[in-house]
């Protein structure tokens, strides 16, 4: 599909800049780009699985926390004790 | 420019955890380009550590290492990198969360985002302590993740980053391995 966006000045003349420096037209640099921005995977997407699972427990978000309060804790005092 | 943010380690686990349907806002931020996310090694040693609990592993098969990995890499990409974090602050009484200070104070952040109570506490005390942290860190604002997005919210509604000066903040360094940021 063709696509039309409006991108400012200053995102113009960085797409230029790297287009070239990538030795391609600007319209096929700039279509590569968004390529790799929607092929990575978001932080919401990554995680998905895992909240699922951490629903599927019925654990409260105070719960939650308060595991990771704990295990941050206990964590540091492991390290700690192993510095000593 | 973006200012900078330190999330502390519990914020990862609250992406990790809390339903999809928070709409986790300090996530938000980063994809928004509201902030850029400041990470250092030690910082990223304790969000590794911390994920990688049995405790917690165990409420989540799917937490992997290589999850952890690619979540680390996607907050990578709206993030600068702080090899070398100079130890100028410690909390005599809890230098646990020193590296949270000093990475704020050497990136000149604008945000610590944290859960931990005694440090949102600091933020608000008149203490020596928090006297000497407002001294280096004189703009720093330090938020829970909710008040965080109401302030970032707050600010989109009054247009108040067109109003601020301009800052020149230090500039990150080279992460092993990584680009430039």
């Amino acid at each position: 599909m063709t696509l039309s966006v409006t991108i400012s000045p200053q995102i113009e003349a960085k797409l230029r800049k790297r287009a070239a420096a990538d030795g391609q037209p600007l319209d096929v640099y700039a279509s590569k780009v968004l390529a790799e921005a929607v092929a990575a995977p978001t932080i919401d997407e990554i995680l998905a699985p895992v909240r699922e699972d951490f629903a599927k427990t019925g654990m409260s978000e105070k719960d939650i926390l308060s595991l990771g309060r704990r295990e941050l804790r206990a964590l540091r005092a492991e390290k700690k004790a192993k510095s000593v | 420019m973006s200012e900078r943010a330190v999330y502390d380690a519990m914020v990862f686990l609250q992406w990790a955890a809390l339903p999809a349907e928070r709409q986790h806002g300090t996530v938000r931020a980063l994809y928004d380009g509201a902030i850029r996310l400041c990470l250092s090694p030690k910082l990223v040693e304790e969000i590794r550590d911390l994920l990688g609990r049995p405790n917690i592993r165990a409420k989540a098969p799917n937490l992997t290492d290589a999850r952890v990995t690619s979540v680390l890499a996607a907050a990578g990409k709206h993030a600068d990198w702080f090899q070398q974090v100079p130890n100028v602050f410690t909390l005599e009484n809890h230098p646990d969360d020193d590296h949270l200070f000093n990475l704020a104070i050497e990136a000149r952040a604008k945000y610590l985002v944290t859960w931990e109570n005694r440090i949102l506490r600091l933020g608000k005390m008149q203490s020596d302590d928090a006297t000497r942290l407002r001294d280096l860190a004189p703009s720093l604002q330090i938020l829970s993740p909710p008040s965080f997005v109401t302030e970032l919210r707050s600010q989109r509604q009054h247009g108040h980053a067109a109003e601020r000066p301009p800052q020149q903040p230090t500039e990150p360094q080279r992460r092993p391995g990584g680009r430039r940021r």
